[in-house]
């Protein structure tokens, strides 16, 4: 094995100051040179280690076969606004499933008590039951709060780009819809700028994405460390030989001034230099916990090793963002549904196993988000881009064991329904993202600076958990 | 090289500073900002900008020009120019605050002609070899001052005269030795587009057949007839090459059949002569997306080589039969569900499938906001962005594409799980035939219930998205990110669109809106594209796609496959290079057009979309990769960045050329310099690389290829190598 690559420190403190962005990455990565592996600040003011993991369903979630109405006639008011329950015959068209496959749940709170779960979410029910899991319904993109008259007549902002996947995705991610583009920046990015300190002796930023890059994690001077779900590549070019390390640091020195050039040296740089401090750190750590070979489970192991290393990373806190495709089900979605939920199913149990392993259970919350939900009407095979959607949680500290939010009447000609059956959301994302973030750590007179429409929908400083998932239950 | 030319204070409300030269600024108008008055003294052959900013350091150009082109606004726009020409005035909006202004003036890079002639050819083609730029300079003439546009514009014409590299007539001609080339043969009809060569007589799948003998293709053989069950080829393969293991022989052509159409791809890439229809090709796959991820039957070659072949065919024709094309073929039909979509039943309360209606407006024509003939965004009296369409105009069109099922089996093609070749049909019961509101309010329909009444609904509103003002600009910034640079200015978008929307590009043309040759020439031949000066402007240039590196970087070594009969097996490239041959993650492509990497480029507000794949894994990955080429070979192992699926050389460079010149550092560098960045390498990395080279030894031809090694390993991670500019 290649013995670290030293690199040389003056250079780096200078580009550190002159760099017209300093990237958390890149400051971390001094901070990482002065520290020995292991070495956690006596001083940090966020004591309690916590991750938060988004789970991002791309391409649009059909969650109203997700969680679905149990009870007789909620039940029958679905089976019709689906058009009919799905069978195999050819030119069937309905896209309900029947009550008898679900997999029942209750909750307080809504306006019946009689729900389900898909049926290849298994260990969601499990979870469920046992209080660690919990649902929003309902939930979608909102400029402030919207009434159907409202909607129809325009009298009050919405998200541009309503319905479009490239705009509702990143909408869920800056929490700004009324701006179109990542301008606004990621939510969890702007986060882990307001907690900096937590990970103060870190080398590797608070976002690790197993997914790219993604606006999500991305701040106004931060950027995700993105990771493989078989861990850090570190560069090997240079086969060891010190005299080629020292060519590869000078060739990443230069300063360019075009600016792709720029952009392309800063973060090539930054990828060495985070890479090495992250091997260090993961590459000793295993699971212990057998997890499915697919592509989240891949994702999700890696994650419960950096959560296992964030010790030797120096991280108090940890965000971190799987993004899972195919969720675009405009035909044969009741298949692809189901093997993509079976999936989810299999993966989040080894991840929630190997968690209680860790005794992180109660430290982690993983949520769910996606582009939108899908229209209830169905296309003859599948459905179509919607809105409100509903979304899950799953954590130790959830007040679990109840759906959240209000699961809206699903028949056609409803005062939620825009026409389609796409359901004018009752819960915005700004309250759900208020749970994780106060939960997180954000005190309630910040919150509006991590999500700048919340007090549209409720009052950040006396309410700071909207909905009492994960904080007081307002019930 | 680069000087300012002059730099004061413009404060509002203040007397305005003295001109210290020809730049003078007088009070805008009564809502602010400032006008300045701009040189008239022409820039000789320099590059000039206009720079504002509001605090001193952080420059922002407003307006630039150079030899060819007179003042003109640059992204991101901020305030416009007033007039132009002698007494070019500027306004700058900003107001109410301390501003600065200045003029840069740099003198354009010394590029040889050698140099241009690379630069060129790493924009319009897979990536130069040196004989491609020496032959270059033989047929076309080397670009002088007089006339510097005639040798490419001679180049362009030639290329677009080159027969078509058709990727599934390759795949026939591997496929069956008797192979008859009948590619001219094109059914101009909804029928069988880009029909191939075959004896129909021979019977129903191809795969079966060589000659009159069948041969059972299986799962783990790319070419029928070639390895496989029938064990023809492991023969052949242990005459060839005595010194490989009989495992390593045995596995020659024996890939996932996933692979087939990749190894096509390849072959097309690296050795197809016409480059720029290739070229075009695969940008036209990154507009009209259909990816593994999202459809089905990865194994199958002649469903993913038909329906990339429209390209290939279309590359120099015209944007309408593209259009109409892949409308109708099952392959996006799958993938973008309108295959098997039908007219709602209110009975039962479904609806059209709305997915096709959405993405060809928003992704494949007109996009999600009103434009400018320049591309940018066309502002209603409140300065707000004017949407294209709504989601009620999303439900009306979905009633269009309905009716689409698969056209019946037949003898000639691949057949799996029915006909995914031709062009697909209408059951006119499932079409909805009511009048639609089309997007400017005037009313399409209602058509006659017959198939040729649901075709001219389908095609009516094809035209109609087709004649929408948006579709030039938008067509035409696509197609300049994907060949030349990032942020082009609104001058350039509207060039671009010009030639697309009258057909013709300097003159010459069909004079047909959606020409495509006359587009593709107005990309590469426009000054932006080709001013050396323009090297100068920090925003000017893009970061190449990572897949056009991979690819140049291993055409300009000569990479030989010593395996697998000249084909080159790369694999996993989407997940190590985040970018590979029909592996979008989906329609919306690799990258989005307006991307923004945090930091410089963000900061300045513009799009970089390159970067979005760009990240702590696939940016090491590449230059990973790279390195082992030049060391290893084509070679995979759990050491390797796995771009190949075997742990032996499937390839080889061949570095015999370079080491000649390695026996001297400054030599190779400045050979390696010419054919992987254009002659871009700056002083300072020169400097770090012939210290590392010249400090090599070089008494043998092993010495000497170990420094063309390590000088390779280390272009890898040039920023010259890896933008245009």
């Amino acid at each position: 094995m290649n013995p670290p690559r030293k690199i040389s420190r003056r250079r780096f403190i200078q580009e550190a100051n002159c760099a017209a962005v300093g990237t958390i990455s890149l400051f971390s990565s001094l901070l990482s040179l002065r520290l020995t592996a292991g070495a956690v600040s006596a001083t940090s003011s966020f004591p309690d280690y916590k991750a938060l993991v988004c789970l991002f369903l791309n391409g649009g979630n059909d969650s109203f076969n997700m969680l679905v109405p149990r009870q007789n006639d909620a039940h029958r008011d679905y089976v019709t606004a689906r058009g009919g329950l799905h069978t195999e015959a050819a030119d069937a068209g309905g896209i309900a499933l029947p009550s008898a496959d679900l997999l029942p749940i209750q909750s307080s709170g809504q306006p019946f008590t009689e729900f389900g779960i898909h049926p290849d979410l298994p260990f969601l029910q499990k979870l469920y039951n046992e209080g660690h899991a919990a649902f929003v319904a309902n939930v979608g993109t909102l400029v402030e709060p919207t009434t159907l008259a409202q909607y129809r007549a325009r009298t009050v902002r919405l998200p541009a780009g309503l319905f479009s996947h490239s705009d509702e995705q990143v909408h869920w991610q800056t929490l700004v819809p009324q701006v179109r583009g990542s301008s606004p920046k990621g939510w969890a990015g702007r986060m882990a700028e307001r907690m900096a300190q937590a990970n103060q002796n870190s080398a590797i930023a608070m976002n690790i994405s197993l997914s790219g890059n993604n606006v999500l994690q991305t701040g106004f001077g931060s950027i995700p460390y993105i990771t493989d779900f078989s861990g850090a590549v570190s560069l090997n070019c240079d086969d060891g030989d010190p005299l080629t390390h020292s060519a590869v640091d000078s060739l990443l020195s230069q300063h360019y001034q075009n600016v792709y050039q720029q952009t392309l040296k800063t973060a090539t740089r930054n990828a060495i230099e985070a890479s090495m401090a992250f091997k260090t750190a993961v590459d000793p750590i295993r699971t212990t916990t057998r997890f499915p070979n697919n592509a989240t489970a891949n994702r999700l192991a890696m994650i419960s090793r950096i959560m296992g290393a964030r010790t030797g990373l120096g991280m108090e806190r940890q965000i971190f963002f799987v993004s899972r495709g195919g969720w675009d089900h405009h035909s044969d979605m009741i298949a692809r549904q189901s093997s993509l939920f079976a999936e989810i199913n299999d993966s989040l149990e080894a991840f929630w196993t190997e968690l209680g392993t860790m005794g992180l259970q109660d430290k982690v919350v993983i949520y769910t988000a996606s582009d939108f939900a899908r229209t209830l009407s169905s296309n003859g095979s599948g459905s179509d881009h919607a809105w409100g959607g509903n979304h899950f949680i799953l954590s130790g500290a959830a007040n679990g064991g109840r759906i959240f939010g209000q699961y809206p009447t699903l028949l056609g000609g409803s005062n939620y329904d825009i026409g389609r059956g796409r359901v004018l959301p009752t819960t915005s994302v700004d309250a759900y993202t208020a749970e994780l973030a106060s939960w997180f750590g954000v005190p309630p007179d910040e919150l509006s600076t991590i999500i700048p429409n919340a007090t549209h929908f409720f009052d950040p400083r006396s309410t700071p958990f909207p909905l009492g998932i994960l904080g007081p239950s307002l019930v | 090289m680069t000087r300012a030319l002059l730099t004061f204070t413009a404060v509002l409300a203040a007397p305005l500073a003295k001109a210290e030269s020809d730049l003078t600024v007088s009070p805008g108008p009564p809502h602010g900002g400032h006008v300045l008055h701009l040189p008239d003294q022409p820039p000789g052959t320099d590059l000039q900008r206009l720079e504002g900013a509001s605090r001193l350091g952080e420059w922002t150009t407003l307006a630039r020009r150079y030899p060819q082109v007179d003042w003109h606004s640059t992204p991101p726009i901020e305030g416009h120019l007033q007039t132009t020409g002698p007494n070019a005035q500027f306004q700058d909006p900003i107001g109410g605050q301390t501003r600065f202004y200045r003029i840069v003036s740099s003198e354009p890079p010394p590029y040889t002609a050698a140099e241009q002639v690379s630069a060129f050819l790493r924009q319009s083609t897979f990536g130069p070899r040196m004989e491609d730029i020496t032959s270059f300079m033989e047929h076309f003439g080397t670009p002088s001052g007089d006339n510097p546009n005639e040798p490419f514009t001679a180049w362009v014409d030639d290329q677009m005269t080159l027969p078509p590299f058709l990727h599934r007539a390759f795949f026939r001609r591997q496929s069956d030795p008797n192979y008859e080339d009948q590619s001219a043969l094109v059914d101009s009809g909804r029928n069988h587009h880009g029909e191939v060569g075959h004896d129909e007589a021979l019977g129903h799948r191809l795969n079966c057949y060589r000659g009159n003998v069948i041969y059972r293709p299986d799962s783990s053989c790319p070419f029928p007839g070639h390895g496989g069950a029938d064990g023809l080829h492991m023969r052949q393969a242990a005459l060839m090459r005595p010194t490989l293991t009989a495992s390593q022989q045995s596995s020659d052509l024996n890939f996932n059949v996933n692979l087939t159409k990749q190894l096509i791809w390849f072959e097309a890439a690296f050795n197809a002569p016409d480059q720029l229809r290739q070229r075009m090709a695969w940008a036209l796959s990154q507009h009209f997306v259909v990816g593994e991820e999202g459809s089905n039957l990865d194994g199958l070659t002649e469903r993913w080589t038909s329906y990339y072949d429209i390209f290939v065919r279309h590359a120099f024709g015209n944007f309408r039969d593209i259009l109409s094309e892949v409308t109708w073929h099952p392959h996006m039909g799958y993938y973008l569900s309108h295959l098997n979509n039908r007219k709602a039943n209110p009975a039962q309360g479904t609806f059209p499938d709305e997915n096709y209606a959405r993405e060809v407006m928003q992704l494949f024509t007109i996009g999600l906001w009103e434009l400018q003939p320049n591309g940018q965004l066309l502002l209603d009296r409140e300065g707000e962005a004017i949407p294209t369409y709504d989601n009620d105009d999303i439900t009306e069109f979905a009633k269009i594409f309905t009716g689409f099922v698969r056209a019946p089996e037949r003898s000639n093609i691949e057949i799996n799980g029915g006909n995914w070749v031709d062009p697909m049909r209408i059951n006119a019961s499932r079409h909805d035939f009511s009048t639609k509101v089309l997007l400017d309010g005037s009313l399409h329909g209602p058509f006659p219930s017959t198939v040729n009444g649901a075709v001219a609904d389908v095609e009516g509103f094809l035209d109609h998205l087709f004649a929408h003002p948006n579709l030039p600009p938008f067509f035409a910034a696509f197609l300049i990110q994907r060949f030349t640079v990032s942020n082009p200015s609104p001058l350039y978008v509207e060039s671009v669109a010009n030639a697309f929307a009258t057909g013709q590009f300097e003159g010459q043309g069909t004079g047909q809106r959606g020409d495509l040759a006359a587009t593709l020439k107005a990309v590469l031949l426009h000054p932006e594209a080709r001013a050396a000066a323009l090297s100068r402007d920090p925003v000017h240039g893009k970061l190449r796609e990572p897949l056009l590196r991979l690819i140049h970087f291993s055409r300009s070594m000569r990479l030989q496959s010593t395996q697998t009969h000249g084909l080159f097996p790369f694999q996993n490239l989407d997940d190590l290079l985040g970018q590979g041959p029909y592996q979008s993650p989906s329609v919306f492509n690799f990258f989005r057009p307006d991307y923004q990497p945090n930091g410089l480029i963000a900061d300045k507000g513009l799009a970089a979309p390159e970067f979005e794949t760009n990240d702590d894994v696939t940016g090491l990955n590449l230059p990973n990769a790279l390195h082992n080429l030049a060391h290893n070979g084509l070679r995979g192992g759990a050491a390797n960045a796995s771009i190949t699926p075997r742990a032996f050389p499937q390839g080889e460079l061949d570095m015999t050329e370079a080491a000649s010149h390695a026996g001297d550092a400054a030599a190779l560098i400045a050979y390696l310099d010419l054919l992987l960045c254009s002659g871009r390498l700056t002083d300072g990395n020169r400097a770090v690389l012939l210290d590392e080279i010249a400090a090599m030894p070089v008494s043998s031809q092993n010495d000497r290829l170990a420094r063309v090694r390590r000088a390779l390993s280390l272009f890898a991670l040039l920023p010259e190598f890896n933008t245009l500019y």
